[in-house]
């Protein structure tokens, strides 16, 4: 169980969370022109990185706002949780 | 606007007579009350002025409540309350009018929960057998309003003056579950139901 600090409400437990998947996946930008290789990677690849990774959470049980958190696979350490950003990063 | 429908209890609770005077926990249901939901996702600042010019203070800290009377503003979510009016003053069409148009949506959510209020000197005890929420009253304190998960059933908890227990706001389908586990959870305490 994960203590996860909401940056709205404060730390709550991790069954009001759910889990949105890893952070720095990008959508294929041109749909049309994408190969199918482009998007067998963005629905099905993932990292699966040994110490710290950026995630999105939703706060689904509290206020239901998306968050990003970095969180340490090994150590279940928690190293930041912030507002998701306004733009998506590029 | 359509005629608003009569409002029906969700559940019709049974009273448990003679056991008040040693109850650790009391069970009231609430009367139906009028709850708005007011929503300024962008820029809630104009909403907050407009709100406070009409005498209405909205709380701008995550998870705590303002009291106007008979009324209640709770903070939901960033750029969005509830307002809960158990004498039924407040109205869509009167927030309405003292608000400026956008951005804002209002909603009346008044149907859509049945209000249970926990009271008794070991409510805290009820709540904590099925809540993750720390409820050290440094981390949630009076007039606190977290929503969380009780019994599997998310749900908001407003923690109520002078030791008086705790109101949760029930999503309304799931109030014949929770009215049954609050009493199932609450038997050690000596549970006494009131008519409400
Ligand atoms: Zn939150």
């Amino acid at each position: 169980m994960l203590l996860i600090p909401c940056p709205w409400c404060g730390p709550r437990a991790q069954i009001e969370f759910t889990y949105g998947g890893d952070a720095d996946v990008r959508r294929p930008k041109d749909a049309m022109a994408a190969t199918g290789a482009a998007w067998h990677d963005y629905v099905y690849l993932r990292d699966n990185p040994r110490g710290s990774h950026d995630e999105i959470w939703q706060h689904s049980a509290g206020c239901r706002r998306w968050l990003r958190l970095t969180r340490d696979t090994l150590t279940h350490a928690i190293i930041d949780s912030a507002p998701p950003t306004k733009e998506p990063p590029s | 606007m359509p005629e608003a429908l009569p409002r029906e209890p969700a559940i019709r609770p049974v009273q448990k007579v003679g056991t008040a005077s040693t109850a650790g926990v009391v069970l009231t249901l609430r009367p139906a009350a009028t709850i708005l939901r007011l929503c300024a996702p962008l820029d809630h600042a104009p909403f907050v002025a407009a709100l406070a010019a009409a005498g209405l203070s909205l709380p701008e800290d995550p998870c705590i409540s303002e009291q106007w009377g008979d009324a209640t503003a709770f903070w939901v979510a960033p750029g969005e309350w509830w307002l809960v009016d158990i004498g039924a003053t407040l109205t869509e069409t009167t927030i309405r009018a003292d608000l400026p148009a956008r951005p804002r949506a209002i909603v009346d959510l008044s149907h859509s929960r049945t209000i249970m209020r926990i009271g008794g000197s070991q409510a805290v005890d009820l709540v904590a057998k099925g809540c993750p929420l720390d409820l050290d009253p440094t981390a949630f304190p009076t007039g606190g309003c977290p929503q969380s998960v009780l019994a599997g059933v998310n749900l908001l908890l407003h923690r109520l003056p002078a030791n008086a227990g705790f109101d949760l706001y029930v999503p309304r389908s799931y109030a014949r579950h929770l009215w049954e586990w609050l009493q199932l959870a609450g038997a050690e305490y000596r549970i006494s139901v009131a008519a409400g």
